[in-house]
């Protein structure tokens, strides 16, 4: 199994969630997180006084899934999550150890 | 006793009351972090209640007893003297009492805009009881209780001088005797919530129809008027700073827009009992532009951390419409006319002298209480709190609960 975290632009969640169900994935956890990368933050203004924010709103997608189906989810969030523009974001896969679905107790790929 | 003017005084009140509880309370809690949304309700809440009892004690007795020129003594302390067939002018002196005790309430809750998210609880409380006492209550005798800036022909409607220009001052000696926020001026955290302050200030727009309408202490054509100017100042002070944001950064925000309005309501302050709508059509734009410029000027030429821009806005705006009173009272400028062997220049002398008088008074008397209160309580809270947040350290409770 795999752990596939994705940071997205925060309007793209919507499109991101379509194209998961539309390979078959069910579940995800989602987060309003902070960060940057290439895309540095931008100057906000409040009563003429500038303020450098660093740190750009962003969400992070978390879903488990199974060894088969990750080259096709995380191509369905590359497509689903790209607007060509700095600050897309980027997705991680890391390996699952272990899962367990706390209902029934079913562990493993049962548990997805 | 009239009736009508009553019923005015009787709204007035409770419109400057909601000046501050909660309309200057949500605007300035928006304006600070998240973290510390709580401690400045709480202290605009803390100082109307303290304040109010203060005033029943000795407060409007030295305001407003029958002393001399320069304090009007303990004659009236706890309304001693007073009852409820008294009058004052043409309205219950119950009722006067109370219209200037919401004026007592909101001076000092201004000056919270020096110091929020680092003062110690308690210290605002002591500062804020003390300075309403040898700070504010004198110069309103002066002012208002016939003391002798009044007899000088210092004119002063609503309290350009008395509550502008006092706690402009007095926040600005706060606010450096105290020191910058953490990361100030480069890291201070933006403004938690602009929408918060646009509706505070939205209800200090209406209320302030109270301050200075309500100051003609009657209903009658002068509260007209002074409703009226009142108005456009506020409308062209939001234009005026609005554009002044356009030309700088091309964007307009909504923090500015309210800020502008405030800056010129707080120019027509003094004004609004003595000049016609073309005057507080100018007095709105001028201060609008003025305050904007000495608000960048405090936090970034001088780097003084008045954090919610209490003497760029409400001490210079005073400052400004006291001034600009002696020039739009004439006549010829559509004002109610100079007084009796007056003119134009020597209007201004007197309010200049008033103005350097009263703003020496202030800055003086802020230093000292501080000076002598440090000695007995925490002025500053530690680094750690400040990061902290007040909400939590000081009040035990969170503005917000997130998880």
């Amino acid at each position: 199994m795999k752990f596939i975290v994705a940071i997205i632009k925060p309007h793209k969640l919507d499109d991101v969630r379509e194209a998961l169900a539309g390979v078959g994935i069910e579940g995800m956890t989602a987060s309003e997180v902070k960060g940057y990368g290439r895309q540095k933050g931008q100057t906000e203004i409040y009563r003429g006084a500038e303020y450098q924010v660093n740190f750009v709103p962003k969400v992070k997608i978390e879903v488990a899934v199974d060894d088969a189906v990750v080259d096709q989810v995380v191509d369905a969030i590359r497509n689903a999550a790209n607007t060509e523009k700095i600050g897309d974001g980027k997705i991680f896969v890391l390996d699952l150890q272990s899962a367990v679905r706390v209902r029934t107790g079913e562990t493993g790929v049962e548990a997805l | 006793m009239q009736g009508a003017d009553t019923a005015w005084i009787l709204t007035s009140t409770a419109l400057v009351l909601f000046m501050t509880l909660p309309g200057l309370a949500l605007f300035y809690a928006g304006l600070v972090r998240s973290q510390n949304v709580l401690s400045v309700l709480m202290n605009c809440f803390a100082i109307a209640a303290t304040v109010s009892i203060l005033w029943f004690a000795v407060g409007y007795s030295i305001a407003f007893g029958d002393g001399n020129a320069w304090w009007g003594g303990l004659g009236k302390s706890f309304l001693s003297g007073v009852d409820i067939d008294s009058v004052s002018g043409t309205i219950p002196e119950t009722l006067f009492f109370m219209f200037q005790m919401t004026f007592a309430i909101i001076t000092p809750a201004l000056i919270v805009g020096a110091y929020p998210e680092r003062i110690h609880f308690s210290f605002v409380i002591a500062f804020s009881l003390v300075w309403v006492l040898i700070v504010y209550a004198p110069v309103v005798h002066w002012v208002w209780g016939g003391g002798f800036l009044a007899e000088m022909g210092l004119l002063d409607f609503a309290g350009g001088v008395v509550v502008h220009v006092t706690a402009g001052v007095s926040a600005l000696v706060l606010a450096m005797m105290l020191g910058p926020r953490r990361g100030f001026p480069g890291e201070v955290q933006p403004p938690h919530s602009p929408g918060l302050t646009m509706i505070g200030a939205a209800m200090l727009w209406v209320g302030w129809f109270g301050f200075n309408a309500g100051s003609a202490l009657a209903a009658d054509a002068a509260a007209g008027m002074a409703m009226t100017v009142t108005h456009i100042s506020a409308a062209a002070g939001a234009i005026a700073w609005s554009v002044m944001e356009l030309i700088r950064y091309r964007k307009a925000s909504l923090i500015g827009a309210v800020t502008g309005m405030v800056a010129g309501l707080a120019t027509i302050t003094p004004a609004s009992g003595s000049v016609g709508p073309i005057g507080g059509l100018v007095l709105g734009l001028a201060g609008g532009v003025v305050c904007y410029m000495v608000t960048q000027a405090v936090k970034q030429r001088f780097k003084i951390d008045d954090s919610l821009d209490v003497f760029a806005v409400h001490g210079v705006g005073g400052m400004l419409g006291t001034m600009l009173t002696a020039v739009f009272v004439s006549v010829a400028l559509g004002g109610n006319g100079l007084a009796e062997g007056m003119t134009i220049g020597s209007q201004l002398g007197v309010q200049a002298l008033g103005i350097v008088i009263v703003a020496i008074w202030s800055g003086v008397l802020t230093a000292v209480i501080v000076m002598v209160l440090k000695m007995f309580l925490t002025f500053r809270v530690d680094e750690e709190t400040e990061v902290q947040g007040l909400d939590l350290a000081l009040h035990g409770e969170r503005g917000y609960h997130n998880m």
